[in-house]
């Protein structure tokens, strides 16, 4: 194995390792906190033996030379005009082929969902963990004769076993309508095209894992359905982080990721990939 | 620190605290620990922030550091709970078996000590370049090329039996 492709794998490896963590909410107020306790503790064990103990705590009580500014409180956040955000979003969802689309989501019971989507092939590798048990599957799209294709890979890493099958489903009907559902199959390209057409507005500002985040809700005749899903963007990168659907349990919470490309990770989610001694067996007829 | 200065470490911890504790995470194989370890490093990234011309290397070398004291900490604390008990030490910590689920490439990382996973890390994941890796590891660039060197080695030797693709046409792995 060439060295760069090993490096390419170990990206890809730690880039799934660690897709889903996040930084605690508030990390940026406990670390002002602990460096005002930390610099009020150095600042009596500087002054104490030359100025006595009342002159260091005056210094801690005041902060001091040693603490300049640290009482300033955090400026009010800047005012966006939804015409504003909508046009970052759409900037944002312009790019997102770019990036690979990680969601996940938990079935309550400790396993754990978390899909690969590439927006330019159209395909999702996904990884089902947890349990004791982890299974994970590509399954390829793709759209000819007025039907879907699948092309699907199993892999249950449990009993070490695969299968792969190509299905379609039935003739596509034309749409009879053009209303964009706000779920977790949603496409940047189908959430920038509710946007454009006014579908979807822009909602409530809130925080998602303690980050500024914006809540997207249906618009005009959809408007009823508006407390039925909470889709929420980030408030700075402004893509998707969080999708609530009914009946809005831990279990019907998706979170959302975009990671940048890199060749290692669209190989991984493109290409389907069985470890080294697994038996083929025959696919699941439940599958597709 | 200013209101003006504010806004800008908030903005830093927005867009960098996540790949900060993906980095602790990376080095440590503990969801609780690297979190700790990457609040441990913005706090020193705060106390220093108006001296930082860029932050992101000075937060980068205090998520090792502070990643790494957690471990050595925390082996010295069982040691003496071990001695105070009367049990003999306990052997080192295996991270993969505290990862029970995991891609063999990142147990095979786990193998590694710990300055050449660091160095992995650095290298391949965040691109750094050798000089950039050394400053985050305060090593010299020789000591990050011989570790990354020893590491790769190491990394190749564990994933002989390397992954079968089902597209017949990949052959790199055969």
């Amino acid at each position: 194995m060439s060295e760069s492709r090993l490096a390419e794998d170990v990206r890809a490896a730690l880039e799934e390792a660690t897709a889903g963590l996040r930084a605690p909410a508030g990390a940026a107020a406990r670390a002002r906190s602990r460096a005002r306790r930390r610099r009020a503790a150095y600042g009596l064990l500087a002054i104490v033996p030359a100025a006595g103990v009342i002159a260091g705590l005056t210094v801690a009580a005041h902060g001091g030379a040693t603490a300049p500014g640290i009482t300033a409180a955090p400026p009010a956040p800047a005012i966006q005009t939804d015409a504003y955000v909508v046009s970052h979003i759409e900037a944002a969802l312009r790019g997102a082929n770019d990036y690979i689309i990680v969601t996940s989501t938990s079935n309550g019971s400790g396993q754990v969902t978390t899909a690969y989507q590439d927006p330019v092939t159209g395909t999702t590798r996904s990884v089902v963990s947890g349990s004791g048990h982890k299974v994970a599957y590509w399954i390829k799209t793709t759209v000819s004769g007025g039907a879907d294709h699948w092309q699907t890979t199993y892999v249950d890493y449990t009993n070490r076993t695969w299968w792969a099958k190509s299905s379609q489903s039935g003739k596509l009907g034309k749409a009879t309508s053009d209303a964009i559902v706000l779920s977790a199959q949603t496409t940047p390209a189908e959430l920038s095209k509710a946007l454009a057409t006014g579908q979807v507005r822009i909602g409530l500002k809130g925080q998602v894992n303690g980050h500024a985040a914006i809540e997207l809700v249906y618009a005009g005749k959809l408007s009823a359905k508006a407390s039925a899903v909470h889709y929420w963007v980030d408030g700075k990168t402004f893509q998707p982080v969080r999708i609530d659907l009914p009946p809005f349990t831990a279990a019907s919470t998706i979170t959302e990721s975009w990671i940048p490309k890199s060749s290692a990770l669209v190989r991984q989610t493109n290409t389907p990939q069985v470890p080294a001694g697994f038996r083929k067996v025959p696919a699941s007829p439940a599958f597709n | 620190m200013k209101a003006k200065q504010w806004t800008a470490f908030e903005e830093f911890v927005h867009v960098h605290g996540d790949a900060l504790v993906r980095l602790s995470f990376a080095l440590c194989g503990d969801r609780g620990r690297a979190e700790d370890a990457a609040q441990e490093a913005l706090t020193r990234v705060y106390l220093r922030w108006s001296r930082l011309d860029d932050p992101l290397p000075y937060a980068r070398r205090s998520v090792v550091n502070a990643t790494r004291d957690s471990w050595r900490h925390r082996s010295r604390q069982e040691q003496r709970e071990r001695a105070a008990a009367g049990q003999p030490p306990e052997m080192p910590v295996r991270i993969d078996e505290m990862i029970a689920d995991r891609d063999r490439l990142t147990k095979a990382l786990a193998h590694l000590p710990y300055g050449q996973r660091a160095v992995i890390v650095l290298r391949f994941w965040h691109q750094l370049s050798e000089r950039e890796t050394a400053d985050a590891l305060g090593n010299s660039v020789g000591t990050v090329k011989s570790q990354a060197s020893r590491a790769l080695g190491r990394l190749r030797h564990e994933l002989q039996s390397d992954l079968l693709p089902v597209n017949p046409n990949l052959k790199e792995y055969r």
